[in-house]
């Protein structure tokens, strides 16, 4: 019986995760053992969505009365319950509709306000077979001296001595820098980490402060940074978990400021903080940089403007404006992060943008743009096969040819 | 995990007659392990009366679990065994008659992996439960009445964020339902996860 509770845990696991080595030739020889076991394993998380709305058929409220009521020859305790209502019934509906959606990524992927349309001719997707894999933990780390360090290849451990500091390969997707000595360094030594579409990473500065890199994107940081500011400068989009430092000889919080620039390297804004958490998207093709906080305070500046942001604030700088939004949903905005991809009542081509960039896909229209709004919520680890076919079922239509996309109307 | 203490809190509560404990239990376990009798006695009632059976009698009995396993497992094969009773006597009832045959009587492997499906129901399921009452009010108001975030909010009464929260953290919650316990190194590998909504 132990055995049986471990192989439902490995397959549920399966689903989600990887399985360790032990675990998975556990798996697998489990699977391997009969017709079955195979079936069992690859209908499993099919066959779930429905056998959990066909539990709702059960009554548990009167079950619960009739066994209360045989063991203690009473039902007055059993009145007190909370009635298990229709409501309530229909609650475990939506939910186990919802695990679906979260396990496979297939939801209200619907145009908001509007029903899904029932039925869509077959997929021009199924047809093509061609499989475009998610991106991943890949970032090129500049040195000072120009050396180039390809970090998806480089073993873990420590990867290089800068100045005074050391730079530190830690598990998949994240870099580290521990600085050696506290004394100053003669002149600052600059690094760069750039990941390129389809690649995000995770690196610690010297500091302590944490960066975040979605693809397509760079942070160039000092491996030591000075006693009075620490000072770094960002493309595309970041999000950081700055560490706040107070200066040993006078006891002033130093001050941390982002650069922020295009990708061509203009200087573009610029966002001061102390210790923060903050998103800040900056890609050429967004249109405006726009700045998200998610905890303490930023000042953000643009050219002769700037503005102090209060939590769940978004600062938008278009040429040399600066506008804010106010009770921004910062979840959505940092869901890359979290590894998915969240829309809530966004275009179309806002869609495509991010996706395009991950997957490191090019996307033309056919004929009128839509207007419509998408909301949905599909984990960053698909393949683009199963994105696409989840807004198929929101009622848009594409077409591949290699690696472009053509999404028609 | 909050929730996974919550589980172990009902368990030990079971012996002291806690009602709560007991109406936990029969919430999560009931439906499931009567789809899992169903399967095999092609009877609901029957399947329903089995499973009442089986709780009536650990309730009565008094068992002292000390963990979730040990539940589990009790009940698994106490709902086994007594439908394979049933199985068994009806064959011999049926045998002057006509052909009994049910697959499950000959097929150890068959109970083996209705009961490993039986269990990844009923985790979903404990995932599903853990959810607060106004998690499960605004799945409610988003799922069958198709309403937005915020005809939600004016109709609970709450602000967008706070609507958009709720739905996050459900959500957040319910992935981690299909998702097991991670441990160990496992566990590091998935940090993205954490703090996410």
């Amino acid at each position: 019986m132990d055995d049986l509770l471990y192989i439902s845990e490995l397959i549920r696991k399966s689903w989600s995760d990887k399985l360790t080595e032990t675990e998975k030739k556990y798996l697998d020889t489990w699977i391997s053992k009969s017709e079955a076991n195979r079936r069992l394993f690859e209908a499993g998380k099919e066959r779930l969505e429905r056998d959990l709305l066909n539990l709702e058929q059960y009554d548990i409220e009167s079950a619960t009365k009739r066994i209360f009521a045989r063991v203690e020859n009473n039902t007055e305790n059993v009145a007190s319950l909370p009635g298990i209502t229709n409501r309530k019934k229909l609650w475990w509906m939506a939910a186990a509709s919802a695990i679906f959606i979260v396990a496979f990524g297939i939801w209200v992927f619907r145009p908001s306000q509007v029903e899904p349309q029932a039925k869509h001719t077959p997929s021009q997707i199924e047809q093509d077979s061609l499989k475009i894999i998610p991106g991943g933990n890949n970032a090129v780390l500049t040195l000072s001296d120009g050396s180039l360090i390809i970090l998806d290849s480089a073993a873990d451990g420590l990867i290089s001595n800068q100045g005074t500091a050391k730079v530190i390969k830690l598990e998949s997707g994240k870099l580290a820098y521990n600085t050696v000595s506290s004394g100053k360094a003669a002149s600052p030594v600059y690094n760069t980490i750039s990941t390129p579409r389809g690649g995000q990473y995770q690196v610690t500065l010297p500091d302590g402060t944490v960066v975040w890199l979605n693809s397509a994107s760079s942070v160039s940081f000092p491996t030591v940074f000075d006693e009075t500011a620490r000072q770094i400068k960002i493309t595309g989009e970041v999000y950081l978990e700055v560490a706040p430092l107070i200066n040993n000889s006078n006891q002033a919080k130093i001050p941390f400021v982002v650069k922020i620039a295009s990708s061509s390297g203009t200087h573009v804004g610029e966002v001061q903080v102390l210790g923060t958490h903050f998103n800040i998207n900056a890609y050429d093709d967004e249109g405006a940089v726009r700045t998200t906080l998610l905890e303490g305070a930023v000042k953000c500046i643009n050219g002769s403007n700037n503005m102090i942001l209060r939590p769940g604030q978004q600062a938008n700088f278009s040429g040399s404006r600066i506008s804010v939004k106010n009770d921004i949903d910062t979840d959505r905005v940092i869901a890359w992060k979290n590894g998915t991809f969240l829309f809530d009542s966004e275009d179309i081509e806002s869609i495509m943008r991010q996706i395009s960039r991950w997957y490191d896909i090019k996307v033309s229209y056919k004929g009128v743009i839509s207007k419509e709004a998408f909301s949905g919520i599909v984990s960053r680890s698909s393949d683009l096969e199963q994105v696409l076919k989840i807004m198929e079922a929101g009622g848009v239509k594409f077409s591949i040819e290699g690696r472009k996309i053509i999404v028609m109307q | 995990m909050a929730d996974m203490e919550n589980e172990n809190d009902y368990i030990t509560n079971l012996k002291k007659d806690d009602k709560r404990a007991w109406q936990y239990i029969i919430r999560i376990y009931y439906p499931v392990l009567c789809r899992f009798a169903e399967r095999l006695l092609s009877d609901q009632t029957e399947a329903e009366d089995v499973v009442t059976d089986v709780f009536v009698s650990i309730w009565q009995q008094n068992v002292d679990f000390p963990g979730t396993n040990q539940l589990k497992k009790y009940l698994y094969t106490a709902v086994r065994n007594r439908c394979l009773n049933i199985l068994r006597s009806k064959r011999r009832e049926k045998k002057r008659h006509e052909d009994f045959a049910s697959i499950y009587l000959h097929a150890d492997d068959a109970i083996d992996n209705e009961i490993i499906y039986t269990e990844l129901l009923a985790e979903v399921r404990k995932e599903m439960d853990s959810l607060s009452p106004r998690m499960k009010e605004v799945f409610y108001l988003a799922y069958f009445r198709k309403m937005t975030n915020e005809e939600i909010a004016e109709n609970l009464n709450l602000s967008n964020q706070t609507v958009r929260n709720q739905k996050a953290s459900a959500l957040s919650i319910l992935r981690k339902a299909i998702k097991p316990r991670l441990q160990g190194p496992a566990a590091a590998f998935f940090l993205c996860l954490q703090g996410f909504y």
